[in-house]
């Protein structure tokens, strides 16, 4: 049993070593002559337009936290789809109360205008 | 137990009435501002609730497998609660028509309150959990609900952050109860740890579990927030988080505390007492050393957390019994003052000692109001504050040893506490000439008097406000419970034999 | 040493635990602390689930607990991110050494 360890151990080691060897190697061989252009942040060899820390408008975080809550409701959705025959109809109508109350919020989160593209 | 029946069902009717109406509100038109559409439907949601649960009273019952529990301890707790949440509502309505989320406002103390009154029901710790959660996350947007008050911003975050960092130790606690037993069940927790006896995962389980409450709870090493949250959020705001919010935690602690410390009673009663000294003397010393009430009073809130901890650490039905009673009487006491000293900052602009100045002279029945509940507050007879003190006192003194160190410190810290109330109450009843506190507040004698004059002609329009109101309703029942408490203590020495699982 | 067994998940969770712990009391940016809490709470599911996994067999309540957690961990995390947005708003950024009206 160790000794599948030490070879993991053994394998990890080697690869970082390899790792560090080709950074430090180019490190220590490439010629250092610094210009302006050479400075600037790659974007696909295109010259940079305006500032690179793209600020995103609050619009999206707002489309982000309705998505991560109707996201999660499917972790609620998934065991009871796979136990749906045992579970039968008293764990249908729960589910169906469930959802109508995450629709009222949704619909709350429209009628609210969280959902317009000011 | 099997899975609910129809019947059943009538005991979950408080919470349906509560959660329908919580979508109503939220749905009533945004484009008249000052209708009072939101307040009436939330009070009639509570109201209704309240009857029915009213009528549940007396009965047992054991639902769903298990995970909700009809007894005395539950139907107390859930009536205290809607009692406080309608008078924080009939309270807030002057506050809901000045900003502009009225109606989310209401929404969010019901939903709040339906996790409340699912707290004391709650028989499994994934239900009390998601109950305690639905109380906090409601509460945690209720700071930001003035969105010209940049403190409650700060404040909301603040809270927000401290909470969210309590449940994850609490919740890792849990997770460590849940591998020792195999359970969640909390009537099966008792039985399985007495029968594995001492294991070492059981400490650390509690230690987790005593740090995220007393995260929660603001006991001493954990209440940096408190204050802040309580000063920066607006003053009903305030009212609610800090008389009925809170409580809901002291709920939880006790539930799960007392079920999960059965093996190491004695080195819990022990760690806990001394946290709950301590959670009295820091709160009662730094609140000595505030000139702003609102501060002030957000310390002395901790010190009544500490007197609370301190039944809890003592660990018989007795004083379970004073816990549970002094939870309702500083929960009372609480919602009250906070809508009192926002009267006064709405007729004086500020919460400083000095806006007190002579209270007396200008709403002689607010002042009035005040001075009952501080009295309440300091723990003077006949008022339900003393009676809780009481019940837990003499809980010390029937086991004796160093229980009556506990009982001293309550004791000697309630008296420590009189003197900051009493230093309002001396304000308020201070002719406003008075030459002697002009030199603590650097406000001279003129200028007191033409503020009171200016601000006479408002108080006729001001009289009425809704503040007001929940203050005197607070102030009668904190008397009527005073004057009659054989009844109260009956009922929480009931309740509390339910949740002693020994 | 053998097979992976409970103590290894136990070993993880802790660890993942800790490092949450130690990121939501240090770190200063709202969002790192945010997601430092969700590490702890990340945690505790491995716990659960491992639980009921190794101890208590053919039981998956611990598995209910851990979804649970998962959901209330995303309305947590949906109502600080919105609380964050609201700071933001007012304030242009979200250190919380920035925040000073309150005595932190």
């Amino acid at each position: 049993m160790e000794t599948q360890y030490i070879t993991i151990g053994i394998l990890f080691l080697g690869a970082m070593a390899f790792a560090l060897a080709a950074m430090i190697l180019s490190r220590i061989l490439q010629p250092h002559r610094p210009y302006p252009e050479k400075l600037e942040t790659y974007e696909c060899g295109m010259e940079t337009q305006g500032p690179t820390w793209v600020q995103f408008r609050v619009s999206y975080f707002l489309y982000a936290l309705i998505f991560l809550i109707f996201d999660v409701e499917a972790i609620f959705l998934i065991p009871w789809v796979v136990k749906f025959k045992e579970l039968g109809l008293p764990a249908l109508i729960a589910m169906f109360m469930f959802l109508i109350i995450l629709i009222i919020g949704f619909i709350y989160d429209w009628k609210e205008g969280a959902l317009d593209w000011e | 137990m099997e899975t609910l029946t129809l019947q059943d069902l009538q005991f979950f009717l408080p919470e349906v009435i509560l959660i329908t109406f919580a979508f109503v509100v939220l749905f009533i038109s945004n484009k008249n501002k000052s209708s009072l559409l939101p307040f009436h439907l939330a009070m009639g949601a509570l109201l209704g609730a309240l009857i029915f649960t009213i009528t549940q009273l007396g009965s047992e019952a054991i639902l769903n497998f298990g995970t909700v529990e009809i007894n005395t301890f539950s139907l107390l707790l859930k009536i205290v609660f809607i009692i406080f949440s309608i008078i924080t509502v009939w309270g807030s309505k002057d506050f809901a028509i000045s900003i502009s989320f009225g109606k989310e406002y209401y929404g969010l103390i019901l939903f709040a309150t339906v996790g409340l009154t699912m707290l004391g029901s709650a028989g499994d710790l994934i239900t009390l959990f998601i109950a305690f959660e639905l109380t906090s996350i409601s509460t945690y947007a209720l700071p930001l609900i003035d969105r010209s008050n940049e403190r409650g911003r700060e404040a909301a975050l603040k809270y927000f952050l401290n909470g969210a960092f309590a449940t994850g130790l609490v919740l890792f606690g849990l997770s460590l109860v849940y591998g020792l037993t195999g359970t969640v069940l909390l009537k099966e927790i008792v039985p399985i740890i007495a029968e594995i006896g001492y294991e070492p995962m059981i400490v650390v389980a509690l230690a987790f579990l005593v740090a995220g409450f007393g995260y929660k709870m603001a006991i001493v090493p954990f209440h940096l927030w408190a204050p802040d949250v309580y000063e920066g959020s607006p003053t009903p705001v305030t009212s609610f988080l800090a008389g009925v919010t809170k409580k809901g935690a002291f709920v939880v602690s006790l539930k799960i505390l007392l079920a999960t410390l059965i093996v190491i009673k004695i080195q819990v009663s022990i760690l806990l007492g001394t946290l709950a000294i301590l959670t009295m003397t820091v709160g009662n010393v730094v609140a000595l050393m505030q000139k702003n009430t609102k501060r002030m009073l957000a310390y002395s809130s901790i010190a009544h957390a500490g007197n609370i901890l301190v039944g809890l650490a003592i660990i018989t039905e007795l004083s379970v019994a004073g816990s549970i009673l002094h939870i309702i009487a500083h929960g009372l006491m609480t919602i009250g003052i906070f809508f009192g000293i926002l009267y006064v900052s709405k007729i004086r602009g500020g919460y400083d000692l000095g806006d007190f100045i002579g209270l007396r002279w200008v709403a002689p029945w607010t002042a009035f109001g005040l001075l009952i509940i501080l009295l309440s507050l300091a723990g003077v007879p006949p008022f339900i504050g003393f009676w809780g003190k009481m019940v837990i006192v003499v809980s010390a003194f029937e086991l004796g040893n160093w229980y009556m160190f506990l009982a001293l410190a309550l004791v000697l810290n309630s008296a420590l506490s009189l003197v900051y109330y009493a230093r309002v109450i001396r304000v308020m009843y201070m002719d406003n000439k008075g030459v002697e506190f002009n030199m603590a507040t650097k406000q001279n004698t003129v200028i007191e008097t033409r503020e009171i004059t200016a601000a006479t002609k408002e108080i006729g329009k001001l009289r009425t406000s809704s503040y007001n109101i929940a203050l005197y309703v607070c102030v009668l029942l904190i008397t009527v419970t005073g004057l009659f408490p054989e009844q109260l203590v009956a009922i929480s020495r009931e309740a509390a034999r339910f949740i002693i699982p020994w | 040493m053998g097979s992976i067994g409970l103590y290894h998940y136990l070993i993880l969770s802790t660890l993942l635990f800790g490092i949450g712990l130690y990121g939501a009391l240090v770190k200063r940016h709202a969002i790192s602390v945010l997601l430092c809490i969700e590490l702890m709470l990340n945690s505790v599911n491995i716990n659960l689930v491992a639980f009921s996994r190794f101890l208590i067999h053919g039981d998956n309540v611990g598995q209910l607990f851990a979804i649970f957690i998962i959901v209330v961990a995303a309305a947590e995390i949906a109502i600080g991110l919105a609380i964050c947005i609201a700071l933001y708003r007012g304030k242009q950024t979200i250190e919380l050494e920035k925040f000073n009206l309150l005595r932190w």
